[in-house]
């Protein structure tokens, strides 16, 4: 078993992870991202 | 009139018939064939599993939904599909044979959770416990509340979770599980006696069953590996990889890694993933005879119109199944866990030894809702006298797994992980094999949101609600 110690988020990371105005940003991305993946996936390219 | 059977009322076989009845109306026959009385929606069965949810807010009847939109009912066990003759056979829980005749039929039954694949595995034997099905995450609860009472009087646990098996698959829903006790754990102000331990199958941290998701972020290719190990480096949890569980004891597991070397593993609490097989229905020709291996792979899934039998360097994405129609038998579909897909994304190994240790493709969530979507309507296109010309292959699909880290929608986080496509394209895109402008890894708040948001959308959807076919699958 590993315990890794890489990467530990950042005093702000942790910020901006809890911050309410922030997420309501992120929220309204990450949704409008999965639906616009799922509704207009990328088209076929050569 | 056409008669539709569907087997199995979990996300596939419920999208599947709600669509088949949308487009069909009242013209056409569609009937559902469950031994559960109940729709189950499984991705919150983390939360009945650590008592943040009660069990009875992941679950609705069936009957008054389907029968409020004129779908046939019947609560039994199907025990065989004789595609010769156009009937499945079913068993009721009075154990009468019944028959029930089709033109179409789809499989749509989910996995057998093949406890049995690992010795002492599962809460049957009472060595180690499931999510994987409602009765399974409340024992699952019950046991997780007997070690936080321990704990509560001072006592160390380890906590161990992950797969259960080689070739198990839903990685997701164990790390939703890990990361959720976390979190239950740090609210109770208990976290500081458990350790909490990762076994998996997956080649790598964050491989999850699909050869693990990039994206960009800060300027950078971030692989899911390097935001697994800052997730668990967060969460002070150990994990162990490239392992194969072979047996478990009371409090211990035995396992072999990649190098076949083999060890052990004490826990005092373990939810362990078990393998997913095809359920044991049997197909039957004509004649009488078993022609099951023939219809499906040797792990049970019924065969579609992939190309199978390729070692996996070969594999490409065009070998992928895109309409989930069976090669032998036109009328006959699968939709979700139940089609066979062509092989493995993560990258297989075998030990020295000759175990088989290879995380699988997850077909759960919005991977089953869109293959149920896909199978219904080839059937309405063959109905109305055209070839089915729905195709969604999972090398064309988006996949978005909001994986919980905590339920609050005050102070709950979530790890946002999407992906397009599910199955890697390498010939579309030669580096990662995915669009990296449509992936996105983030874990926060909103991730917690958006989890909350599917669990209610997703049973109003379920449910047959008005506009439901206007929610996404």
């Amino acid at each position: 078993m590993q315990l890794s110690n890489e990467m530990k988020p950042t005093k702000k990371t942790l910020f901006l992870r809890k911050c309410k105005i922030y997420q309501f940003y992120r929220f309204i991305r990450l949704n409008s991202k999965i639906l616009r993946v799922s509704q207009f996936p990328p088209k076929h390219e050569k | 009139m056409a008669k539709v059977v569907v087997i199995g009322a979990g996300f596939s076989g419920q999208t599947a018939a709600l669509y088949l009845k949308k487009k069909l109306g009242a013209k056409h026959n569609v009937t559902m064939i469950s031994p559960w009385p109940r729709f189950t929606y499984i991705p919150s069965l983390v939360w009945v599993g650590i008592d943040r949810m009660k069990p009875e807010k992941v679950m609705f009847e069936l009957a008054p939904v389907l029968q409020k939109k004129g779908i046939n009912f019947i609560q039994a066990w199907a025990r065989s599909i004789h595609p010769d003759d156009q009937y499945v056979t079913i068993e009721t829980k009075d154990g009468e044979i019944q028959k029930v005749d089709y033109d179409y039929v789809i499989n749509a039954t989910g996995p057998h959770l093949n406890f049995e694949g690992t010795e002492g595995l599962g809460p049957d034997e009472g060595n180690s416990h499931s999510i994987c099905n409602i009765h399974h995450a409340k024992l699952a609860r019950d046991a997780y509340l007997e070690q936080v009472k321990r704990m509560e009087k001072g006592e160390k646990v380890k906590i161990l979770v992950g797969t259960g098996h080689g070739q198990a698959t839903c990685q997701g829903a164990a790390l939703e599980y890990i990361t959720n006790i976390h979190n239950d754990l740090v609210k109770r102000g208990l976290r500081d006696r458990a350790k909490i331990m990762w076994i998996s199958n997956e080649p790598q941290l964050g491989d999850l069953g699909v050869g693990g998701v990039c994206a960009s972020k800060h300027g950078y290719i971030m692989k899911s590996e390097q935001f697994m190990k800052s997730l668990f480096a967060e969460q002070n949890i150990y994990y162990q990889v490239q392992t194969a569980v072979k047996k478990v004891e009371k409090g211990k597991v035995y396992w072999e890694n990649y190098d076949g070397e083999f060890g052990e593993t004490e826990f005092d609490f373990a939810m362990l993933i078990p393998q997913f097989k095809g359920t044991k229905i049997k197909y039957i020709d004509k004649d009488g005879q078993d022609i099951t291996d023939r219809l499906t792979n040797p792990a049970g899934f019924l065969k579609v119109d992939g190309n199978y039998g390729k070692p996996w360097e070969e594999l490409k994405a065009s070998d992928w199944p895109r309409t989930y129609q069976s090669p032998y038998y036109k009328n006959m579909f699968a939709a979700g866990i139940a089609f066979a897909p062509p092989g493995s994304v993560s990258k297989p190994h075998t030990t020295k030894n000759g175990t088989v240790i290879t995380a699988t493709l997850p077909r759960t969530g919005m991977a089953s809702g869109i293959i149920g979507k896909v199978a219904a309507l080839n059937i309405v296109d063959m109905i109305e006298g055209r070839e089915p010309s729905h195709k969604e292959s999972m090398a064309e699909m988006p996949g978005a797994c909001i994986a919980s880290i905590g339920k609050s929608i005050w102070n709950g986080s979530a790890a946002s992980i999407i992906m397009y496509p599910v199955v890697p394209d390498y010939e579309r895109y030669p580096d990662y094999g995915r669009d990296l402008k449509a992936s996105g890894l983030e874990i926060g708040l909103a991730g917690a949101w958006i989890k909350r948001t599917l669990h209610t959308m997703f049973i109003y959807k379920m449910k047959g609600n008005p506009g439901w076919s206007f929610i996404p699958e």
